[in-house]
C-alpha cells in the first residue's frame, strides 16, 4: 500500500465457526482488514453478515462454547491476539482497544453507579487509586460532553437517557486512552439528533487522540459521513473493501450497489415518485451457506459460475479490492 | 441542589425498601417476627427458668396454679419452653437457610455461568439431591451422626439447597448474556470479578426472596424433624414439645397447639416479608406502582 500510515491492526484469513447440533456454520470466512492509527474503518453490512462477530473476534470474545476462532492473525501493535495467553489479552481490552456497543440501555451494569463502573476499567488497567479514579471518571464524563459530571458520576444507569448513556459507554471505552476503539452501531438504539452528536463526538475525540476507529454500521450515510476507508461483508466476507471515496463513486460488488441505492436521497431535485429501492431476497443462514458466491441468489447480475464458485479476490486499483465474478481481470 | 429537574440519586436498594414498607401486609409480617425474635432472645434474660424443671402436675390445663398456658405430660411449663424454645427453633432455620443458600448459589453460580459440561454434572448432582425425600434424607443424616443441633442445621442446609441453586442457574444463565457482561469483558474483567460483582448482584431479588422463604421451610423442617423424636432432645424447641407431647394431642390440645401456633406465626411472618420483598425488589412490579 502507500506505507506512509503506521498499520495499528492488521486481520488476516480470520475464520469463526459456530456448532451446535451437529451442525457448523461458519460465521468468518477468511476475513482480511486494516486500520491505521488516525484512520477510521467503517464495517457496512446488513444483519447476520459478520460485522459485530468480527468486533468481538479481535477482542477474542466470540462466545464460546458455540463458537470457535478457527484460523487466521489478529496482529494488533506487532503482537498476534490469536496466540497471545487470556492474562494478556484482559491487559489489552478495555486498556489497548476499547469498545463501544450497541445497546447503551443494557450495556451499563444497572446495580452499579456511573462512577464505579469507569473507574473500575482506570483502577484495573491505570492502576489508579479510588480517589484518584473517580476524579479520572468526572473529567471522562465532562470530555464526552455530560452536563454536571460531578452529579452524574453518583447515579444509576436508570437515571441517564439513552443518548447520555452511550456518552458514558464512550467514556468508559476510552478512559485509558486506547490505540484502537471498535464502535458497534453506536448509533442504532439512538434518536437521529442524539445519533449526529455521537458521531461528532467520536470524530473528535478521534481527531484529539490519533487513535483507529472501526466504526461497524449498516447505514451507508454514517459511512459517507465518518469514514476514510469501508469494508462491506456479506454472509462472513469482506466482499469489497476501498477508501470510502472509492467506494461511493464506483462501487463495483453488486451488493455494495445495492446498498448505495437503498439510501433515500432527501435532496432529490423532483419527486420521480420513485419507490425506495431495496434488494431482494435474505440475507443467506451462516448455517447454510451456499457453495459459491453468498450474494448469488439475491444478485440481479449473476451468472451459473457465481453459484458453482466463490469468486476470487481482484485488485482493482490501490486498496480497492472485490470478490465479485463481474470484476475479475478488471485491475490495473 | 445544582442541577434543575435532575432528580436526586436514589440507590435502587433504597427504592425497594420504600416500596416494602408500602405494604402494610409485608410490614405487619416484619413486626410479627420481630415480635417473636424478641420474646425468643430476650425473653429468657428476663425470664429465668430451665423449661426441663417439673412446675405443675402432669398435663395440667392452662390457667392452672404454676402454669399459664397449661403443663404437658411431665409436669414441664409450656409458656416457659414456648419462650425457650424460639432460640433453637429460629437458631436452626436462620443457620439451616444460610448453609441451604450458600450452597444453592454456589453450585447454581458455576453451573449457570460455566455452562456445557460443567452445568451438566452439577446439575446431575443437584438432581440427585433433589430426587431424594428430602425429610426421609434428612432423617437419615442425623441419625448417622448424633441428632445435636449442629447435625440438625447441616442436615436441613445440606438436603434443601437444589431450588436454590436451579434458580441461581437460571438468573446467571440469563444475565450472563446481557450486554453488561459482554462489555465487562471487554474491558478485561476476569471471571470471578464478572461472578460475583457483576451477575450476583443483579441476580440477588429472586435469590433474597427465595433465602426468606428458606428460613421458612427450615423451620417447618426443624420441627418435623423434632417431632419424629429427631431433634436435639437437650435443647428446648417448639418442635421438641409438639413430638413429646404428641400421644397427648387429642385429651391436652394445650401442649401442643401453642408452640404449633408460634411454628405457624413464625412461618407466617417469613412468608409475608418474603412476598414483600418480592414486591419490592421485582422491576416490573415497582414500575407500576
Amino acid at each position: 500500500m502507500d506505507g506512509a500510515p503506521t498499520t495499528l491492526l492488521d486481520i488476516s484469513g480470520l475464520s469463526v465457526e459456530f456448532s451446535g447440533g451437529g451442525r457448523t456454520a461458519r460465521v468468518l470466512n477468511d476475513v482480511a482488514l486494516t486500520v491505521a492509527a488516525n484512520e477510521t474503518l467503517g464495517i457496512v453490512g446488513e444483519s447476520g453478515c459478520g460485522k459485530s462477530m468480527t468486533a468481538l473476534a479481535i477482542l477474542r470474545l466470540v462466545p464460546s462454547p458455540p463458537g470457535r476462532i478457527t484460523g487466521g492473525r489478529i496482529v494488533f501493535g506487532g503482537e498476534d491476539l490469536l496466540q497471545a495467553p487470556e492474562q494478556r489479552l484482559r491487559d489489552v481490552r478495555g486498556h489497548r482497544i476499547g469498545m463501544i456497543f450497541q445497546e447503551p440501555m443494557t450495556s451499563l451494569n444497572p446495580v452499579l453507579t456511573i462512577g464505579d463502573q469507569l473507574s473500575e476499567t482506570l483502577i484495573k488497567h491505570l492502576k489508579l487509586d479510588a480517589r484518584a479514579a473517580r476524579a479520572r471518571s468526572i473529567e471522562l464524563l465532562k470530555a464526552v460532553g455530560i452536563p454536571a459530571p460531578e452529579r452524574r458520576v453518583d447515579e444509576y444507569p436508570h437515571q441517564l437517557s439513552g443518548g447520555m448513556r452511550q456518552r458514558v459507554m464512550i467514556a468508559m471505552a476510552i478512559g485509558c486512552e486506547p490505540q484502537l476503539l471498535i464502535a458497534d452501531e453506536p448509533t442504532t438504539a439512538l434518536d437521529v439528533t442524539v445519533q449526529a452528536q455521537i458521531f461528532e463526538l467520536l470524530r473528535e475525540l478521534r481527531a484529539r487522540s490519533g487513535m483507529g476507529l472501526i466504526l461497524i454500521t449498516h447505514d451507508m450515510g454514517v459511512i459517507a459521513e465518518m469514514t476514510d476507508r469501508v469494508a462491506v461483508m456479506y454472509g462472513g466476507r469482506v466482499v469489497e473493501e476501498a477508501p470510502t471515496a472509492d467506494i461511493l463513486s464506483a462501487p463495483a460488488h453488486p451488493y455494495t450497489r445495492g446498498l448505495i441505492a437503498c439510501v433515500p436521497d432527501l435532496d432529490a431535485e423532483e419527486d420521480s415518485g420513485a419507490d425506495l429501492l431495496e434488494i431482494a431476497g435474505m440475507v443467506p443462514s451462516v448455517w447454510d451457506l451456499p457453495k459459491g458466491c453468498p450474494f448469488a441468489d439475491r444478485c440481479a447480475e449473476a451468472m451459473p459460475r457465481c453459484v458453482a464458485e466463490m469468486p476470487p479476490t481482484s485488485v482493482l486499483s490501490a486498496g480497492h479490492r472485490v470478490a465479485c465474478w463481474l470484476q475479475e481481470g478488471t485491475g490495473p | 441542589m445544582s442541577v434543575a429537574g435532575v432528580p436526586r440519586a436514589e440507590r435502587p436498594s433504597l427504592e425497594a425498601m420504600r416500596m416494602f414498607a408500602r405494604s402494610p401486609v409485608a410490614v405487619g409480617g416484619l413486626v410479627l417476627l420481630a415480635v417473636i425474635l424478641l420474646v425468643s432472645l430476650v425473653g429468657p434474660l428476663v425470664y429465668v427458668a430451665d423449661p426441663f424443671d417439673i412446675v405443675a402436675a402432669p398435663l395440667s390445663p392452662p390457667f392452672s396454679e404454676g402454669a399459664l398456658l397449661g403443663s404437658d405430660q411431665q409436669g414441664r411449663d409450656v409458656l416457659t419452653g414456648l419462650i425457650y424454645g424460639g432460640r433453637a427453633t429460629l437458631t436452626v432455620g436462620a443457620a439451616a437457610a444460610l448453609i441451604s443458600v450458600v450452597i444453592g448459589i454456589t453450585i447454581g453460580a458455576v453451573a449457570g455461568y460455566f455452562g456445557g459440561t460443567v452445568d451438566e454434572v452439577l446439575m446431575r448432582f443437584t438432581e440427585f439431591f433433589q430426587v431424594l425425600p428430602s425429610l426421609l434424607f434428612a432423617m437419615v443424616l442425623v441419625t448417622l451422626f448424633s441428632p445435636t443441633l449442629a447435625t440438625v442445621v447441616l442436615a436441613i442446609g445440606v438436603v434443601s439447597w437444589p431450588g436454590t441453586a436451579r434458580l441461581t442457574r437460571a438468573e446467571f444463565l440469563k444475565i450472563k448474556q446481557y450486554d453488561f457482561v459482554a462489555a465487562e469483558l471487554a474491558i478485561g474483567a476476569r471471571r470471578g470479578r464478572i461472578m460475583w460483582k457483576v451477575i450476583l448482584p443483579n441476580a440477588l431479588p429472586p435469590l433474597v426472596v427465595s433465602a426468606t422463604l428458606a428460613v421458612g421451610a427450615a423451620i417447618l423442617f426443624e420441627a418435623s424433624l423434632s417431632f419424629l423424636g429427631l431433634g436435639d432432645p437437650n435443647r428446648m424447641s417448639w418442635g421438641l414439645m409438639i413430638g413429646s407431647s404428641r400421644s397427648y394431642m387429642l385429651s391436652s390440645w394445650w401442649a401442643v397447639t401453642f408452640p404449633g401456633l408460634m411454628i405457624f406465626l413464625t412461618v407466617l411472618a417469613v412468608s409475608l416479608i418474603g412476598d414483600g420483598l418480592n414486591d419490592a425488589l421485582n422491576p416490573k412490579l415497582r414500575e407500576r406502582r
